[in-house]
């Protein structure tokens, strides 16, 4: 790893549900996101990859191991203080439901700022805008928007505050492979132009095949590691994870 | 986080509408409430300064008399103008046969010294005219017949008639007289007060300190300090007033949170996933809350604004119930800003609830797909809550039989609210059974849409039970007041039928008036008459015990014309010397059988009795042979309220008898014959008023309370959009989509109102047997008629409410219902 990670997993083991009902989604992982760097979480379904980006981001309580985000343990924060360290150091896309629907774009993309109570820096939001070509669109709440839209529209809001991290949840599930490509290509632009970190989780290689590296889950462990992934390389994996 | 608050109102109006209904008719009330305060004080206020305009002193006396000497005394005071006795004399009115209660003044000589303004015609210039009040309609030229002290017959010929205010209660008369014609009426009567109007360039106080310097052994006031005096007088009513209905705007008040409550829960649960994004974008708790509760603080200011003026039009409407002459709306700023308060502070508290539960939203939530917000099934602590409750009540109500009435009275009160709050505990338990019930009753009518209503209600047992609890709450006061006061009407009903074997009693229409000399003796002589008696009330005299109002019956007449309930020693005849004593004076005074009372006559106790208070057989505190009357009458006072028992001979029906006897009454128009019926409905008119005015104001608590039911269903169809979109692809037709939310608000009104019903008419039954005595039985009776209408009003007002949801949801398209979200 050439540079610091900007979240790091230690052992982390988490289970849902008692007795013989539990379900162990990590099974003592350990890995690390390296900043500037566009990864991958890949793994067949229920491998533990929402999983393990909800322990990632501290949306999650693990059972046991460390969970750092930037210079901060999330695994023993109070409530307060982990939703001070979202606010300020973590940005999120999810695969649907990203936007209050009764605000308009622009309100949206600066909610995590308002919330924080922190001036948006405006040069970097119309940068953000430009790029993701919503300059027009701000005005319009969720519902006047397309599918692909609104993901910028909430990749936008990932990006404003400058966060330590962003993590994106299957972000193209339900996009057309054009507005699919729109938003990945984004989030490249993002890290290899702006200097962000996104790790992003998804089932699809050809997603996947947008990013600098790919961590590979199966059954709640890493089961391995993929270099400049191509779609053709991911697939292998994943056959060869019997997905 | 403002903007996020304001952009949800303003996406969302609808969804707030129907709790704000609430809060706006809780609010409405409050400041009905306190206009009505105010206005019943300003009406007293403009009364007052009515009665005192132009006086500038008054002069009155606590020992002696105020007659025409003093008034010349001071009419002769430096810096005075001029000065007027004044003297109320009651000059009962010949209407129609019969007299009725009225009183005059004499015309004072100033103009500017008289509390009342012509309104037609002139004032009287002779002692054989007279002016009278605009309302009892009169024209100029008719002809008044008025009683004087001893019956006799006066006739005068109207000339005008005169305005005043009728209604603060400080005594308005309906003549005005010549004050010969007055001194004729009433010969001897002294002036009650003295006013007297300063001359040019004389200040109130020097005038008020001139005639006392004048004029020994009198009290001066000036006329504001007779003002504010007067004032302070009548208050008390009014306060009273208003505290009743403080107690009905709390009531409307509580219900309205509760709507709040519920319906905050609801936009919480299904606001989960925006709470939740809101939470994985940085928002802390204390922002949740402060969202939610912002949200409450528009509602409650928007609100409780439109309610206080829809207020203005309570006050309006509760002064024209209790029948004032003149409505005032004065609204003062302290009004305003205390029903805004109250408003806003109501739906905060009640929405803080909703609001903690909203910062515990967990941030995750936002990822996972929208659960319904389902509740918990009935938690072990509900049912043991609502068992501890219950049992409280059982044990308080238990304990309250056997302590006397006071305690009792308390206890029971405390027995009614632990039954209520067992009843509103154990509501989602109640839900699943009531309602699977209610749908095999309904499912052979009313088909498919009883079962799915059934369904839809029992879904979230929570939300159901809170909606009917509102109900709940209305229902229970109502159904309690109106059991009760059937109770105590069948239980003053036998009371009477068991203390009184007269057929009719004959009574003075003017209670200070006497009935004809011997007229008991006469009507004895009318055929089909067995036996009469003679009874009247006076302040007695017992010496070092006290005074007291006592009845003076004619002794034969205890024991078979009059039975009160003994409570010891005899009571089947009073003969001279002797005195029977009420339960309340054997309290009071400790006097107990066998005493002596030392009397001007010594008396001996022989019972003490309990009975029912009728008009005409009123016993009052203790009871004397009528010859005794003189020997202990206070100052020698003449008694009042004087009546006549007439009870009819065994063989003659009492309807036979009755022509007979007005025949024989005829020339007595003082008199007033009644049966025992009449004497049922004079004891129960004023409680039917009550009643009346009861169920008028907790109308509206339920009222609040079906705007909850309403606003439930309202946003429960919002929320089920995409599911009855499916159902209706599956082959529901529309009309049944209306009819399953029309059947749920059915069967919720009906769990409110089954649960009103039983708390209400158990807490009935409790304060029968708490208030019940010997004397003045409280029945437990069902006024099935009446709780009748209760439960029919309750069921056509849930369909009524449901006719909006029940609309929304049977007009949604198919498409955009399947698209949303
Ligand atoms: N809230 C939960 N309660 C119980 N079990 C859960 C919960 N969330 C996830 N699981 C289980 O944990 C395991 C991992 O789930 P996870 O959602 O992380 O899988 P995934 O890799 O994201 O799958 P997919 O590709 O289908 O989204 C699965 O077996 C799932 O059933
Ligand atoms: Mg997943």
């Amino acid at each position: 790893m050439d540079s610091p990670a900007a979240v790091e997993a230690a052992d982390v083991v988490k289970v849902y549900g008692h007795g013989d009902g539990a379900v162990r989604a990590l099974d003592h992982v350990s890995v690390a996101f390296p900043t500037r760097r566009f990864t991958a979480i890949m793994g067949p379904s229920g491998s533990g990859k929402s999983t393990l980006m909800h322990c990632l981001a501290g949306l999650e309580r693990v059972d046991s191991g460390q969970v750092r985000i930037g210079r901060h343990e999330v695994t023993r924060l109070s409530d307060a203080a982990l939703t001070r360290v979202r606010r300020d150091h973590v940005g999120f896309v999810f695969q649907s439901f990203n936007l209050l629907p009764t605000l308009s774009a622009e309100d949206n993309i600066l909610l995590g700022l308002r919330l924080a109570g922190r001036d948006p820096d405006k040069q970097w939001f119309d940068t953000v805008v430009d790029v993701l070509g919503l300059r027009a669109r701000l005005g319009h709440r969720p519902s006047e928007l397309s599918g692909g839209q609104q993901q910028r529209v909430a990749c936008a809001r990932a990006l404003v505050g400058r966060p330590d991290v962003v993590f994106a949840d299957e972000p193209t599930g339900n996009l057309d492979s054009r507005s699919g490509a729109e938003v990945l290509g984004f989030l490249r632009a993002s890290v290899h132009e702006f200097g962000q970190t996104v790790v992003m989780v998804t089932h699809d290689p050809v997603a996947a095949s947008y990013t600098d590296h790919g961590v590979l889950l199966a059954d709640g462990r890493v089961a391995s590691h993929l270099q400049r992934p191509t779609a053709d390389a991911v697939l292998s994996a994943l056959t060869s994870l019997g997905a | 986080m403002l903007r996020t608050v304001v952009a949800g109102l303003k996406a969302r109006p609808k969804r707030l509408l129907l709790s704000a209904v609430a809060i706006m008719l809780g609010v409405a009330f409050v400041s009905g409430a306190l206009v009505l305060a105010d206005a019943v004080h300003a009406s007293v206020r403009a009364a007052v300064t009515y009665q005192l305009r132009g006086v500038d002193a008054d002069v009155t006396v606590k020992h002696g008399d105020l007659d025409d000497t003093v008034l010349n005394q001071i009419r002769q005071a430096p810096g005075v103008a001029s000065a007027e006795g004044r003297a109320f004399t009651p000059t009962p009115l010949l209407v129609d046969g019969h007299a009725r209660d009225a009183g005059a003044i004499a015309l004072p000589a100033d103009p500017r010294l008289r509390p009342f303004d012509l309104a037609g015609g002139r004032l009287p210039g002779k002692a054989d005219e007279v002016a009278t009040a605009a309302e009892l309609g009169y024209a100029p030229g008719e002809r008044v017949t008025v009683f004087d002290q001893n019956g006799t017959q006066h006739q005068y010929s109207v000339v005008g008639s005169f305005s005043r205010p009728t209604d603060a209660g400080i005594g308005a008369p309906q003549l005005v007289l010549t004050p010969d014609a007055a001194r004729q009426l009433a010969p001897g009567t002294a002036y009650s007060e003295i006013i007297a109007r300063a001359a040019p360039g004389v200040s109130q106080q020097q005038l008020a300190d001139s005639i006392a310097r004048t004029v020994h052994g009198v009290d001066v006031a000036t006329g504001e300090q007779a003002a504010s005096q007067l004032l302070g007088n009548a208050a008390p009513d009014s306060a009273s007033l208003t505290k009743f209905f403080t107690a009905f705007a709390v009531l409307a008040m509580v219900v309205a949170g509760l709507v709040i409550l519920n319906s905050f829960t609801i936009l919480v649960t299904q606001r989960a996933r925006e709470l939740a994004l809101l939470r994985c974008v940085g928002a802390d708790r204390s922002q949740v809350f402060a969202s939610v509760l912002a949200e409450a603080v528009v509602v409650g200011v928007v609100a409780s604004v439109v309610g206080l003026f829809a207020g203005l039009g309570v006050a309006a409407a509760l002064q024209t119930i209790i029948g004032a002459q003149s409505v005032y709306v004065p609204l003062s700023v302290r009004s305003a800003v205390e029903s805004v308060a109250i408003g806003v502070l109501v739906t905060v508290l009640a929405a803080a609830v909703p609001a903690r539960a909203a910062t515990r939203v967990a941030p995750v939530e936002a990822l996972r797909t929208p659960l319904e917000g389902k509740s918990t099934r009935a938690g072990r602590l509900r049912v043991t809550a609502a068992v501890v409750a219950f049992l409280v009540a059982v044990g308080a109500g238990a304990l309250s039989l056997g302590v006397d009435t006071d305690t009792g009275a308390a206890l029971a009160i405390v027995a009614m609210v632990a039954l209520l709050l067992a009843a509103l505990t154990i509501g989602p338990v109640l839900v699943g059974p009531v309602v699977r019930t209610l749908s095999s009753v309904f499912a052979p009518a009313v088909g498919q849409p009883a079962k799915l209503a059934a369904l839809n209600a029992d879904r979230n047992p929570r939300r159901t039970a809170a909606s009917a609890a509102a109900l709940t709450i209305g229902l229970a006061v109502v159904s309690m007041v109106t059991t009760t006061t059937a109770g105590i009407e069948a239980g003053q009903s036998r009371g009477l039928d068991q203390q009184l074997a007269a057929d009719f009693t004959v009574t003075t229409a003017v209670v200070n008036r006497p009935l004809p000399d011997n007229l008991a003796g006469t009507l004895a002589r009318v055929p089909g008459v067995s036996v009469t008696a003679e009874r009247l009330s006076f302040n007695g005299d017992l010496g070092s015990a006290g005074v007291y109002s006592m009845a003076a019956v004619t002794g034969s007449a205890v024991g078979s014309l009059l039975h009160p309930a003994v409570l010891s020693g005899r009571l089947d005849h009073l003969d001279v010397g002797e005195i029977a004593v009420s339960k309340e004076l054997a309290t009071e005074t400790r006097l107990k059988v066998g005493d002596t009372v030392a009397a001007r006559t010594p008396l001996r106790v022989v019972a003490v009795y309990d009975s029912v208070n009728a008009p005409g057989v009123d016993l009052g505190l203790a009871l004397v042979d009528l010859a005794q009357q003189q020997a202990i009458a206070f100052k020698g006072e003449p008694g009042y309220d004087e009546s006549v028992l007439v009870k009819v001979a065994s063989g003659s029906a009492a309807a036979q008898v009755r022509p007979v006897l007005e025949q024989a009454l005829s020339g007595a128009p003082l008199a007033q014959l009644n049966t025992v019926a009449d004497i049922k409905e004079q004891m129960t008119t004023p409680l039917r008023g009550t009643l009346n005015l009861l169920w008028a104001l907790t109308a509206l608590a339920v009222l609040i309370a079906f705007a909850g039911i309403a606003n439930t269903l309202w946003l429960s169809v919002l929320e089920r959009t995409r599911e009855s979109a499916l159902l209706r692809a599956l082959g529901l037709t529309r009309g049944g989509l209306g009819a399953t939310v029309m059947t749920e608000s059915v069967f919720v009104a009906l769990l409110g109102a089954a649960c009103g019903l039983m708390v209400g008419v158990a807490s009935a039954w409790m304060l029968a047997r708490v208030a019940s005595t010997d004397a003045q039985p409280v029945l437990f009776t069902l006024p099935w008629d009446r709780l009748g209408v209760l439960v029919a009003a309750s069921v056509l007002a849930a369909g009524l409410a449901a006719l909006i949801p029940a609309r929304r949801a049977a007009r949604q398209s198919l498409t955009t219902a399947m698209a949303d979200r």
